[in-house]
């Protein structure tokens, strides 16, 4: 529905809301719809209206602005004079998110640009350096497993050599034993073919240590010497040994001879059979020896 | 460029020898002419101008301000908005109409009542408001001692008159003024019929005008 304008009367009591700028919306817009047709009366009205409430201002005693408001107030204008970017909302503004001011600049095209240029050097050269330190770390990775391998084979052949001299003590004690004792047996062993071959069994029935010694070549690949107890005319395998496998001085100790009685031996002898050793004499005899 | 001189170089002296001379017209002339002049200045881009307007008007400015908005911070902006307008729309301003600091005020009345209205100072009011913000506030001497009693006792008047009306009048028209609100919103924080809003608006006006004229300078 079309706004009507307010009547000569309605105008007269509205001008102190006018003046106010209180009147309700509707009100104003009939306000303004009257004032085009207002008579001098009216517009007394409303200069007198206007200039009372222009003195309400004056009841607030003056307050000075903090100096800094008009240090940015001519900061802008001089801004304006120099082309720059139109007035800023100086108050808002200065109080921008901290990350925004730190990194606002970056924003602008030129900086954004050299800053990515440099940020893809740099990239680049990171790359580049984190290549060759992996290079680097790969070679050093690669001395240090040679490293530990030599480490290992070096461990495995001082344990063994440390097997072997415990084995080689162990044996010698055993044999240091056998003389020591009061009723100590030795039976000499010769070759059979070969002369310069020989041996000996150090033989203590009471304690029940026996030791043997022999001197032979190295045995062949797949096969063992085997010591055999000839006992009432009978062969018994008394064990088996490796030449190439000890130290060289050729001493071995005798477990089966432990419980054996020595009234009832009547020889010893040593024949190369297969690996593991037979339980009859196959082989070749190297040595014999009768008690 | 050549200005106009001031007048108050030689006003006060000259017209005490002149037939007809009151003080109420001295009042009257002396401040709109030099604001008169500033604004001429300042549309031929006169930064001093500008300078000395701000110097001249922006404590009563301020001071409505802070009492509409009630924060220092908003109070800057809104002032730094409006000196800025002042220099961008200077040559819109029709100096024929004389009376810059009604223009002036009316301006920072307006932008104040709009920003106590927007969303977003209502919020930041709803979630920190800041009782204290506006201690210690620094009363504005002017740099003119005659300036300073001129406003002094025109500002005088105004409070005595304000004081000469009932209460309930001088709080519908504060409310109004200072903070924005139409009389059917005043009638509704109140709670009482929109006529007696009205009325008393309307009667509390007529009566500081009445007590008013004769007091100080009336156009």
């Amino acid at each position: 529905m079309a706004l009507t304008p307010m009547t000569k009367q309605e105008f007269l009591e509205a001008c102190q809301a006018h003046a106010l700028g209180a009147l309700d919306p509707e009100d104003r817009e009939r306000f303004y719809l009257a004032l085009p047709h207002a008579d001098a009366e009216m517009n007394a009205a409303l200069n007198d209206a206007l200039h009372t409430a222009e003195l309400l201002s004056l009841t607030q005693s003056a307050v000075a602005p903090r100096p800094d408001v008009k240090r940015r107030l001519m900061a802008q204008i001089h801004a304006e004079a120099a082309g720059a970017a139109p007035a800023r909302r100086f108050s808002r503004e200065t109080r921008r998110p901290l990350l925004e001011r730190i990194f606002g600049a970056w924003m602008q095209p030129r900086l954004g640009l050299a800053a990515a240029f440099s940020l893809v050097v740099l990239a680049a050269g990171l790359v580049a350096y984190t290549l060759s330190l992996n290079d680097q770390l790969t070679a050093r990775q690669t001395a240090l497993a040679d490293a530990h391998g030599r480490m290992e084979v070096l461990a495995d052949s001082t344990r063994a050599r440390i097997e072997s001299l415990e084995d080689s003590l162990s044996r010698k004690e055993a044999m240091l034993e056998v003389l020591r004792a009061r009723g100590m047996q030795m039976v000499a062993l010769g070759g059979m073919e070969d002369t310069a071959r020989y041996g000996k069994i150090l033989w203590d029935p009471e304690r029940k240590v026996a030791v043997l010694q022999v001197s032979l070549p190295p045995e062949p690949e797949g096969m063992d010497y085997q010591l055999w107890v000839i006992r009432d005319s009978k062969p018994m395998a008394a064990g088996v040994f490796q030449v190439s496998a000890r130290s060289g001085d050729g001493m071995y100790r005798i477990e089966q001879l432990v419980e054996t009685d020595k009234k009832h031996i009547n020889a010893f002898a040593v024949t190369l059979e297969p690996a593991g050793g037979m339980p009859q004499p196959t082989g070749k005899m190297y040595l014999m020896g009768e008690i | 460029m050549i200005y106009p001189a001031p007048h108050r170089t030689f006003a006060p002296a000259a017209a005490l020898w002149l037939p007809g001379f009151s003080l109420v017209s001295f009042r009257r002339a002396r401040p709109m002419t030099e604001a008169a002049d500033l604004m001429a200045r300042i549309v031929e881009r006169d930064e001093k101008a500008l300078d000395q307007l701000y110097e001249r008007f922006s404590g009563a400015l301020y001071a409505v301000i802070l009492r509409i908005v009630k924060s220092r911070e908003d109070a800057d902006e809104i002032l730094c908005e409006i000196f800025l307008q002042v220099w961008n729309k200077a040559a819109t301003y029709d100096l024929a109409r004389g009376a810059t600091y009604t223009w002036l005020i009316s301006m920072a009345r307006n932008r104040a009542i709009d920003r106590i209205r927007s969303k977003g100072y209502k919020n930041s009011k709803q979630n920190a408001d800041e009782p204290g913000e506006l201690e210690g506030l620094e009363n504005l001497s002017s740099e003119s001692p005659l300036e300073a009693v001129l406003l002094s006792e025109r500002a005088s008047a105004v409070r005595e008159a304000l004081r000469g009306i009932s209460p309930e009048q001088r709080e519908v028209l504060e409310i109004a003024y200072f903070e924005g609100y139409t009389q059917s919103q005043i009638a509704e924080r109140m709670q009482m019929p929109l006529g007696t809003v009205k009325t008393r608006m309307r009667d509390g006006m007529k009566a500081l005008q009445s007590l008013l004229k004769g007091r100080i300078e009336w156009p």
